[in-house]
């Protein structure tokens, strides 16, 4: 290697370099280090810190709320994913059939992914749960479903089934281009021939199309998994009280026990090293999602 | 015979149903977001009593939601974080992905699965430590400190990205401008730099709309009166509604915190719908 060559690539990668430790492997660590810690609040100094094992871990799991968190989380992650990857499955099918407006229909669906998600909670909220004006009122009383028209989208104890249908609402775009960009590529004379001996079309989706899907989906449910166990602002401002039951995520809940919250009831004094613990509680639960994903589908690929 | 000719009509069918339900699907979002702009142009009295546009355009709304709460400064901050946050990624992730996407060195692989490895860390994991970092630099609350973490965060993608682009541009392009008398540096900056200009521009739509919409990491480290993001400002715009009852001002600012995303993808959808499958499909 020349004199030049090496400059540059030392030049080139040491920044990244130093990202990687300054931004993400220390921050880790510390994190993991503090979760051992009764701190107090953020001030106080490193010094003050009282090691006190597992106890933070375990004052946890006595509180409700902490709970409920991961339980709506892991709603989110398995309702909203077989929501999600059900309907963008399904549109990626129907789109196919090169039928015209295809374009159009596809950066529509996509849409929400490129707004702000506090311009999307609005926009859900205070118009389309609206229980005066909303769009799904006027929907389901022009259909004449008294019930369903009658919900209060917005109360508590909806609010967690308002807050998961806005989310996948707006997810499904993404993940319904990557399948359909993944259809694409399946070669044409597969499903030639599949009908030439007399499958139909059902029966080619169901043993050519998704078995070829397998990597893809690999790989959308590593993305669904980081988006609904990173969630966090919507379920910060979905409800005008961050520690509303129905919507509370760990995220959440680690956020006020770290920086408070000035319009949480009952949010209590700052615990930064419960917060830490939630945490590290969250990353396993990541790494056990990937396991569990990677388990299931094998690391063995069609070549095709 | 019969049976299958059966079947494959059954199936036409239920292509133009899913097609009945794409189209609504469709109309859905469209008449939803419509109705946003319709209720920003009207009267918070118009949208209470469900009559949007009743009475014209009231564009004052605009003017208002800027002079009052101070939107405009907000959205200069969003553009000015948002700016410097996507050059400079560019500038560190660049050159990086060069060197890691076409010469082989030692510890090249390492560097490689510690940023695959970030995909497991959720953000909030890094907040409290950095919370700390930022503060013991005297940073907090200072442009300077989210730009920064901006850059981080964005990393990890751009690297992803910019790896398969980069690997695609062929060595010899280098190595002609070495022949020029070049150095290695200057090589990469002069000759290959702007022959990825596609791929830059690529991964800086998808950073630039990540940050533009981001809120955790500036609800910590900037949200104050003088230095909020756009998306901080409306959030403080609807926790205000519940005393001020503007609720026109309210869509007025979501349209405003919405134009430039939308702008960006009217102008490159094609850019950037091709851009989504290009590191997802075939893993």
């Amino acid at each position: 290697m020349k004199k030049g060559e090496r400059r540059m690539i030392i030049a080139f990668v040491l920044p990244v370099v130093i990202v990687y430790l300054i931004f993400y492997l220390y921050p880790t660590v510390r994190t993991v280090y503090m979760s051992f810690f009764k701190t107090g609040a953020l001030s106080s100094a490193a010094s003050k810190w009282n090691f006190v094992g597992f106890d933070n871990y375990i004052e946890l799991i006595k509180k409700s709320i902490y709970l409920t968190s991961f339980l709506n989380v892991f709603k989110i992650l398995v309702i909203g994913g077989i929501a999600v990857f059900t309907i963008a499955l399904f549109f990626a099918v129907i789109m196919q059939d090169k039928f015209r407006g295809r374009n159009f229909l596809k950066s529509i669906i996509y849409l929400p992914n490129i707004i702000t998600p506090i311009a999307l909670v609005v926009m859900w909220t205070q118009y389309i749960f609206s229980s005066n004006f909303g769009l799904l009122k006027k929907i389901f009383t022009a259909l004449n479903l008294k019930g369903l028209a009658g919900i209060p989208w917005t109360n508590p104890e909806y609010s967690f089934w308002a807050m998961l249908i806005a989310f996948c609402f707006g997810s499904v775009g993404y993940y319904m281009i990557i399948y359909m960009a993944a259809m694409e590529q399946i070669p044409k004379d597969y499903y030639e021939c599949a009908s030439l001996e007399g499958a139909n079309k059902l029966k080619q989706f169901w043993k050519i199309t998704l078995p070829l899907l397998k990597e893809t989906t690999k790989t959308c449910l590593i993305f669904w998994a980081g988006s609904a166990i990173n969630f966090f602002t919507w379920s910060r401002v979905f409800n005008a009280n961050p520690l509303n039951v129905g919507t509370i995520v760990p995220a959440s809940y680690m956020y006020t026990l770290a920086f408070g919250s000035a319009h949480a009831v009952g949010s209590g004094s700052l615990e930064v090293g419960q917060a830490t613990a939630i945490g590290v509680m969250l990353t396993l639960c990541i790494l056990i999602v990937y396991a569990v994903v990677y388990k299931i589908f094998g690391k063995e690929k069609y070549e095709y | 015979m019969k049976a299958l000719r059966k079947k494959l009509e059954e199936l036409k069918l239920l292509h133009r149903i899913g097609r009945v339900i794409l189209v609504l699907w469709v109309i859905f979002t469209v008449v939803a977001i419509g109705w946003v702009f319709c209720a920003s142009l009207s009267t918070s009295k118009e949208i209470f009593s469900d009559k949007v546009l009743a009475s014209g355009f009231h564009l004052d709304n605009y003017i208002r939601v800027i002079k009052l709460y101070n939107i405009a400064k907000y959205f200069m901050n969003s553009l000015i974080y948002t700016g410097l946050a996507c050059a400079g990624v560019i500038v560190l992730i660049a050159p990086a992905s060069y060197v890691l996407a076409n010469y082989a060195f030692k510890g090249r692989n390492i560097i490689r699965s510690a940023y695959i490895s970030t995909m497991g860390i959720p953000g909030i994991m890094l907040m409290i430590p950095m919370f700390m970092i930022i503060s013991k630099l005297n940073l907090n609350k200072t442009p300077l400190a989210i730009v920064l973490i901006y850059i981080c965060t964005s990393a990890p993608f751009t690297i992803f990205y910019l790896l398969g682009f980069f690997s695609t541009i062929p060595q010899s392009i280098q190595e002609a401008a070495l022949i020029d008398g070049c150095s290695h540096m200057k090589a990469f900056w002069r000759a290959v730099f702007p022959l990825a200009q596609p791929g830059l521009i690529t991964v800086t739509i998808f950073n630039f709309i990540s940050i533009w919409n981001e809120y955790m990491w500036a609800l910590v480290f900037v949200n104050t009166e003088r230095r909020r993001t756009l998306s901080l400002g409306l959030q403080a715009i609807v926790d205000g509604m519940r005393t001020s009852g503007d609720w026109s001002g309210l869509f007025a600012a979501v349209v405003i915190v919405f134009i430039p995303t939308f702008i960006l993808y009217i102008l490159l959808s094609e850019k950037i719908m091709s851009g989504i499958t290009g590191g997802a499909v075939k893993g």
